[in-house]
């Protein structure tokens, strides 16, 4: 499961491989099992890789990310939010044991931060390409694409083209034109959240032809050609179009009335409802 | 029981590009008793995917295999490749969703 948790009590200790990488990318440790480098932190959180900005003052709207490079996004913290750039370690280390047999960019920590910081910046790394599609392919097993949840099915697209690398979900394809507005309202609610709790997958409204459309993506433009980081960002995208594509789908329609719809969704982020029952 | 629905599928996307729009068609059960119109279904969604949700939104056995056959030609759609490159869309097609039923053992 690839939600986002609360941060552990007490910090792992980094592999070497990591300090090293930080110490060359300008990172410098903060005691508390931090690294920064600008307005920038670091920390390995149990087996995930977290790089993430400081916190916006400003109440954000977060679903506001579809079609950057790289996996940052904004996430909402209380009334506040911020970016944050996430990963599973274990794609360094698995990356890292396994010698890779395809002309492709080492994957190491360092190939990982540069991918990041770059990225920050809405920038791709000078001279990347995406990966072959037959390898990208080669790592998917047949119908991995396919998402099937009773009487929804979904077919995911694979982006591979000079400069940009991700995989997208059409969740809803239309958003009729004249849903009320408190629906909207929801929509945004519910995507929002799905974004701040899920990792790496980001969601949004995209235009489809003369549509507006609801879309989750992964994006690894500028990433080292990492088959497990791939499969993470598959895997947790598919979870993510299963979970909501029925309730879109719901609250994208118009003819179904709810008096309860009419209200508008709670401000409060999913921790803070946690916490509050 | 004749039931309309909602969009079931999303414009086209294929694991290998975009094929062009999504496109509209009508499903019923074998026995006639449910009919849907299924508008904007992706092109490029394998057929199996497409007659397992069918099959959900009839209410119909989830433990049973489903096909489908485009009653245009008869023809059983293959369930791997993609219903796009299977069904016509220009004459609104119709498709009936078929129990994929074996006689005998083995």
């Amino acid at each position: 499961m690839i939600m986002n948790a609360a941060s552990q009590s007490s910090p792992p200790v980094l592999p070497p491989c990591w300090q090293e990488a930080l110490a060359r990318a300008g990172f410098a440790a903060n005691g508390d099992g931090q690294f920064h480098q600008g307005n920038i932190s670091f920390r390995l959180d149990g087996r995930w890789v977290q790089l993430g900005t400081v916190t916006e003052p400003a109440p954000p709207e977060v679903i506001r990310d579809l079609g950057r490079p790289g996996l940052w996004k904004h996430v909402a913290e209380g009334q506040a939010g911020r970016r944050v750039f996430e990963f599973p370690a274990s794609a360094v280390a698995a990356e890292e044991a396994v010698p890779d047999e395809v002309e492709t960019t080492p994957i190491t920590p360092g190939a990982f931060l540069t991918w990041a910081l770059t990225s920050a910046k809405d920038g791709i790394v000078p001279g990347w390409q995406p990966p072959p599609r037959k390898l990208v392919e080669s790592w998917l097993s047949p119908g991995e694409l396919t998402v099937q949840a009773g009487p929804i099915v979904r077919q995911g697209e694979l982006i591979l083209r000079p400069g940009r690398w991700a995989v997208r979900f059409l969740i809803l394809p239309a958003v009729p034109a004249d849903l009320p507005f408190q629906r909207r309202d929801w929509l945004r609610a519910v995507l929002s959240d799905a974004q701040t709790l899920w990792r790496l997958v980001r969601l949004g409204f995209v235009s489809e032809g003369e549509n507006l459309a609801v879309a989750a993506e992964v994006d690894f433009s500028g990433s080292p050609a990492s088959e497990h980081l791939f499969l993470a960002g598959v895997h947790g995208v598919r979870h993510v179009v299963a979970t909501l594509a029925e309730t879109v789908e719901l609250l994208a329609d118009a003819s179904l009335a709810s008096q309860a719809l009419k209200l508008p969704p709670s401000s409060r982020t999913p921790t803070e409802r946690n916490q509050a029952t | 029981m004749i039931m309309d629905t909602e969009t079931l599928l999303p414009p086209a996307r294929t694991s290998s590009g975009n094929h062009g729009n999504g496109f509209h068609f009508e499903a019923a059960d074998i026995t006639g008793t449910h009919l849907i119109d299924a508008r904007d279904v992706q092109r490029g969604t394998p057929a199996g995917a497409v007659a397992q949700a069918l099959a959900a939104r009839m209410d119909l056995p989830q433990n049973v295999p489903w096909a489908l056959r485009d009653d245009r030609t008869g023809n059983y759609l293959d369930e791997q490749r993609a219903i796009g490159d299977q069904v016509e869309s220009g004459e609104s097609p119709r498709l009936t969703l078929v129990p994929k039923a074996h006689l005998g053992a083995g």
